[in-house]
């Protein structure tokens, strides 16, 4: 059970002592199916699954910690992910260290957190205020603090780095992760969110 | 290619527009380059996107021995935009609503993400599935992944102009849709997905009825994947185009067959399965080209792929309920769902608690490949355009979310 008074899936009823049966193990790709080897032209004979994508990560997985551990930061372990809150991090740093220890970037998100000056009305209460006011207020408002939220797969596991950014100025991590480039573009354009990076572009094709 | 009348003879008389595109074709070929702006509705482009193309003259292609290749390439979005993710940061949504909007995005790809979306919703509120609806999902999503394979590639035969082939492959298309319909009362987005498993019973007669009829259909697409796999003119006019290298591929985060088609051998069917994908081997289909053929070639291979693990499922398809003991009224938390997509992983991010959904982040295999489209195009012939953006399957729905 997890601090959320939740049992995580799959570790709670009838399958509580039944360890997790996995027969979907890395197959000879190909092989099930046998038009695949038969009927394909030479050059494209199915490629062998490395079964080192399927390994165990905890070695990585220490190594990218042990690599953040000079950052203060809020652990929390899911089933298959892990939760890593920062503050105020140069982002580039954290994507640097799960480049090294061979993690993807899935994809990052930003999220404006509430402003606490800001209370939360009811639509009663809402309606009840002179229209007038209630636009100079939503004019006035201030935007919440925000946080950025990058997901990265490292083997099965998910760790989702959440890092706050008072400054709104962030270490664009596409220079290691050129897949973050739409998603910082879509956030810069959505959120305003300014990330600092050199120019860089994806590589050519030939 | 135009072929126009240069010298024709008899009663057929050359138009002054025919003149004047012949006039066109025997100048020199220009010298400087030029911008093109396609979209944002275009028959070539996958959805609502501006494309802002700058061309120079090319030595290879047109009908006169020059063309233009691409030597720039930019795109923008948003034409289509939905803000799904930015109304539920903006207030609650229900959690009731929350899966039909979802699955609502993308006609496409709507059960691979309304699964990631449920998935990530159990996860964080510890809600078990029973074992038949596992399967059950299982089978809307792979038949999900032919019928997506089955119009790109269909769509890719059409730019080639292959009408036959075409054809039938649509005609394949249309009989799974129909089994579909006949199984869960609607062609697409069945609204059958739900917390906890299904939100309908789907009784044993109707199950196997879908079994029998995926059979015949399999044997009719395999000798149609047979027929276009061994074309060598196919192969020889697709074989060089669009190569992307693994490398490239990792480095721009590709997914699914673009990715398992430049040799990337990921797939999270296997790699991290959940649900029914514990139980059911799933065999990855690779390629090691990683060119537009490789692609189509990676496509059809797994719409075979996907009818076997139907069967398999349906043969295997366990008794039992389809819906298990939901309850949200939890505490604060997140969760996360992984999907493997027609278009590769779809990963789902949501926060919420008793007051509904708060947070929603969904990412799927089309934004990958869009951010790489530029880098496909460029140095490549803009005669290729079609064929290069085909070979990517771009989903715009999923994209604009």
């Amino acid at each position: 059970m997890d601090d959320l008074g939740n049992d995580p899936p799959g570790d709670a009823g009838d399958n509580k002592e039944e360890p997790v049966r996995r027969i979907s193990e890395p197959e000879i790709i190909g092989q099930a199916s046998p038009f695949i080897q038969d009927d394909l032209p030479e050059q494209y004979v199915p490629v062998e699954y490395d079964e080192g994508q399927l390994s165990e990560p905890s070695p990585e997985a220490e190594e990218v910690e042990r690599q953040l551990a000079h950052y203060a930061f809020v652990r929390e372990e899911r089933e298959r992910e892990v939760r890593l809150l920062f503050r105020d991090v140069p982002a580039d740093d954290v994507a640097a260290a799960f480049r090294a220890a061979g993690a993807s970037l899935i994809t990052l998100a930003g999220e404006r957190a509430t402003p606490a000056s800001a209370p939360e009305v009811s639509g009663k209460e809402q309606a009840e205020r002179p229209p007038r006011r209630r636009r100079k207020r939503a004019g006035s408002q201030p935007l919440g603090a925000l946080s950025l939220r990058y997901f990265y797969a490292l083997g099965e596991t998910v760790y989702t780095i959440t890092i706050t950014a008072p400054s709104e100025v962030v270490a664009s991590v596409a220079p290691i992760f050129p897949v973050a480039a739409l998603s910082e573009r879509e956030l810069h354009d959505r959120m305003a969110v300014v990330f600092q990076r050199p120019e860089t572009d994806l590589p050519e094709t030939n | 290619m135009i072929v126009w009348p240069l010298y024709s003879s008899g009663p057929r008389q050359t138009s002054l527009r025919q003149i004047e595109v012949i006039d066109q074709y025997l100048s020199p070929p220009p010298q400087s380059s030029v911008t093109v702006d396609l979209g944002p509705y275009d028959a070539s482009l996958p959805g609502p996107l501006r494309l802002r193309l700058g061309l120079r003259p090319s030595a290879v292609g047109g009908p006169l021995g020059w063309g233009a290749e691409i030597a720039s390439a930019d795109f923008d979005t948003g034409y289509n935009y939905i803000g799904l993710e930015e109304r539920v940061a903006s207030s609650p949504i229900e959690w009731g609503s929350a899966t039909a909007l979802v699955e609502q995005l993308c006609g496409r790809c709507s059960q691979a993400n309304t699964l990631a979306f449920v998935q990530a919703v159990e996860a964080m509120a510890g809600i078990l599935v029973p074992t038949r609806a596992a399967y059950l999902r299982l089978v809307l999503v792979e038949m999900e992944r032919i019928t997506s394979h089955l119009l790109n590639t269909a769509e890719t035969l059409r730019v080639l102009r292959m009408p036959e082939e075409e054809s039938s492959l649509r005609d394949i298309r249309e009989r799974v849709f129909h089994a579909l319909a006949e199984w869960t009362g609607s062609r697409i987005q069945p609204g059958l997905i739900a917390f906890g498993g299904l939100s309908r019973h789907v009784d044993e007669p109707t199950s196997k009825e879908l079994a029998l009829a995926a059979r015949p259909l399999e044997r009719a697409l395999r000798g149609h994947v047979a027929s276009i796999i061994n074309n060598g003119e196919l192969a020889a006019r697709l074989a060089g185009l669009g190569v992307i290298k693994p490398e490239q591929a990792m480095l721009a985060g590709l997914r699914g067959p673009n990715a398992r088609a430049s040799g990337l051998t990921h797939d999270i069917r296997a790699a991290v399965p959940t649900g029914a994908y514990e139980e059911e081997g799933v065999t990855i289909v690779a390629q090691r080209g990683g060119n537009v053929f490789a692609r189509l070639v990676v496509r059809l291979l797994e719409s075979l792929e996907s009818f076997r693990i139907v069967e398999q499922a349906l043969d295997d398809l366990p008794g039992g309920p389809v819906k298990g003991r939901v309850s949200l009224d939890v505490k604060s938390g997140s969760g996360i769902g992984r999907v493997e997509g027609p278009r590769g992983e779809v990963f789902c991010w949501i926060s919420g608690g008793p007051e509904g959904l708060t947070g929603l982040h969904l990412s799927t295999g089309s934004f990958p490949s869009l951010g790489f489209l530029p880098s496909l195009l460029r140095g490549r012939q803009f005669d290729d355009l079609a064929l290069l953006i085909l070979s990517l399957d771009i989903c715009m729905g999923c994209l604009e979310r």
